[in-house]
């Protein structure tokens, strides 16, 4: 596996690699099925329009807390606003931010990463410094700082829990990128004369791709975790826009009576959690066979 | 090795003063200030005189480094939210709650894990196995902690009424926030410890060990476990502060009087010197993590010697 190195073949020996790796995720099960969960999320999530029976805000009063029926397959919440309309809407909302803070954490995570681990010396140890600025400074703290500046919403969201992604994305991207920097086939291509931005993106990236398409998969459960925290402390989205994490505080409090209420968003999130989490796992055996 | 810590306290210093001036930047950067009040408004004199009390007219760089000076004195400030007391009391007050809690959420939440991590991968793929990798794993890693702790309070608090909804008191009152809060640690210590204990069980070295006709449990104790645990290290360190400041949603929702709830109501009162004073503990304690896990790793890992900037 390590030995796929020479140049002219470098495009081929990845696709069988990303080929291997299919071969690989498609024999372990679990990996399998929660893959395909996971996609069916993302689907509900990106035709809740077309899906949803009735609107995220719209309200029928005189229905409220009502128990499922043909009407209103999984009931009504507290407004008598339709529950499974409403999980496929949250569904929209908490996959956006989920999807969206890592990619915008990567997005300035990696190019920092890439220059730290390629260039070394004295930036990367002020690379190294920043990554512990942002890990010692309280998250939470940092987040509420930043709301109270710029105020909330979907895409503040994205944009603060990514400001906080990136570190993750940078750290790895660095790791990769060092223990590539020397390889033979990175020598090779440099004694041949091929310029530094080119071994970067053509030969050494590629080869970073697998570790970083599998931490993106893994920070989606925890970035659902942190939105879901936002709500908590009524600093996520607000009302009337359905999220997970806000139906699951606004229906807590009826977990004794109408348990249902409280207990599909929680249901919504374990089951978006764990198909991720295990996608996630089965991604890393899939394009890591060494690992277990 | 003394070159390194020397060089490595040093840098965290110098990490630590970024941190508290990125802070102090940006919570001077939020609009508003700790004495607005919107029912009934100060008037201006009387405002002027607060903010001069507590050094708030004076620019920034100055009022940063009036609080490094007092800093350096041993002096937190005044709280503005409660200024009958000062931080460090206020502090000496709540933490010992929080430390409490997660005290015991350290202990549970990584004994147990590493105890079920290697009881799964000793019997690997037995029902046992299954039972904690598949059950108490999943279970601990699908929702968010105060989630389990809503529906932690609705079984045993509600429904079954064995202990209390929250508060603090008596010590039956730690019993549910520490299963809310250790359950995900535990649950990712497990599948950690696990993984990395199936790693080893196949190595070169272990089967060289049972060659040798070496007893199962001597190899188990000393091939294997000592070996497998040596990644933990990287797990725990950055996790432990985190939990021994406390989270404000366990805290919120068991309503227990603790460090956590601070981290939010001193943002949102731009309680200046409080947020000061708690960033600094994270940071201190970070610290001091980091570095105990580097020296740890020197212990248990024969292998890394910890060297100075000088490659």
């Amino acid at each position: 596996m390590t030995a796929i190195a020479p140049d002219s073949t470098a495009g081929r020996s990845s696709s069988s690699f990303w080929h291997a790796a299919w071969y690989r995720y498609r024999r372990n099960r679990l990996a399998l099925i929660s893959g395909a969960i996971a996609v069916l999320i993302l689907l509900v999530a990106a035709l809740a329009r077309v899906i949803a029976p009735y609107g995220y805000a719209a309200q029928d009063l005189s229905a409220s807390l009502a128990d499922p029926s043909w009407q209103h397959l999984l009931g009504t919440d507290e407004l008598g606003r339709d529950m499974l309309s409403r999980a496929i809407y949250g569904a929209q909302t908490s996959m956006s931010i989920a999807i969206g803070a890592p990619l915008l954490g990567a997005l300035l995570g990696l190019p920092i990463g890439i220059i730290s681990g390629w260039v070394g010396g004295w930036t990367d140890y002020f690379t190294l410094r920043a990554f512990e600025v942002f890990t010692m400074v309280p998250q939470i703290l940092m987040a509420l700082l930043l709301i109270a500046l710029f105020g909330s919403g979907v895409g503040k969201l994205v944009l603060f829990l990514g400001i906080t992604a990136w570190v993750g994305f940078a750290r790895l991207a660095r790791a990769q990128l060092i223990s590539l920097r020397d390889r033979d086939f990175v020598q090779a291509a440099r004694s041949l004369g091929v310029p530094t931005w080119r071994i970067v993106i053509i030969h050494v990236l590629p080869n970073a791709l697998g570790p970083i398409v599998v931490f993106f998969v893994q920070q989606i459960p925890a970035t659902i975790f942190a939105a879901a925290g936002f709500s908590f402390l009524g600093l996520g989205v607000q009302d009337p826009l359905a999220d997970w994490g806000q139906m699951i505080n606004d229906g807590e409090q009826f977990l004794p009576l109408k348990p249902l209420v409280a207990l599909l968003p929680i249901f919504c999130i374990a089951v978006a959690t764990l198909s991720f989490s295990f996608a996630g796992d089965g991604l890393r055996d899939a394009l890591d066979p060494t690992s277990r | 090795m003394v070159s390194y810590l020397v060089q490595r306290f040093a840098s965290l210093l110098l990490v630590m003063l970024v941190v508290t001036m990125l802070i102090f930047g940006l919570m001077h950067a939020v609009p508003g200030g700790p004495f607005d009040q919107t029912q009934q408004p100060l008037p201006a004199f009387a405002m002027a005189n607060i903010m001069h009390k507590y050094g708030l007219d004076q620019p920034i760089w100055r009022q940063y480094l009036n609080w490094l000076w007092a800093l350096l004195h041993g002096d937190l400030g005044i709280p503005f939210e409660q200024p009958t007391m000062t931080v460090t009391g206020l502090i000496a007050k709540a933490w010992p709650i929080t430390l409490v809690v997660g005290g015991i959420t350290i202990v549970v939440a990584y004994v147990l894990g590493v105890v079920m991590g290697c009881v799964s991968a000793l019997r690997h793929n037995t029902w046992l196995d299954w039972l904690l990798t598949s059950a108490v794993s999943t279970a601990g890693i699908a929702l968010p902690n105060y989630v389990v702790g809503f529906l932690l309070i609705d079984i045993f608090a509600v429904r079954l009424g064995w202990l209390p909804t929250g508060g603090w008191g008596e010590p039956r009152d730690v019993i549910l926030p520490v299963i809310a809060f250790a359950l995900y640690p535990m649950a990712l210590t497990a599948r950690y410890t696990r993984a990395s204990t199936l790693e080893v069980t196949y190595a070169d070295y272990v089967r060289m060990g049972r060659a040798r006709g070496l007893s199962e449990r001597r190899i188990t104790s000393r091939y294997i476990l000592r070996t497998a645990l040596i990644p933990l290290i990287t797990i725990m360190g950055p996790n432990i502060p985190n939990i021994l400041t406390g989270s404000i949603f366990i805290e919120a929702t068991f309503a227990l009087p603790g460090l956590g709830s601070y981290f939010t109501t001193a943002s949102l009162h731009r309680d200046y010197p409080l947020i000061l004073a708690l960033v600094l503990i994270v940071a201190v304690l970070w610290g001091t993590c980091y570095i105990l896990s580097d020296i740890a790793y020197t212990i248990v890992d024969p292998r890394v010697r910890l060297e100075g900037l000088s490659q």
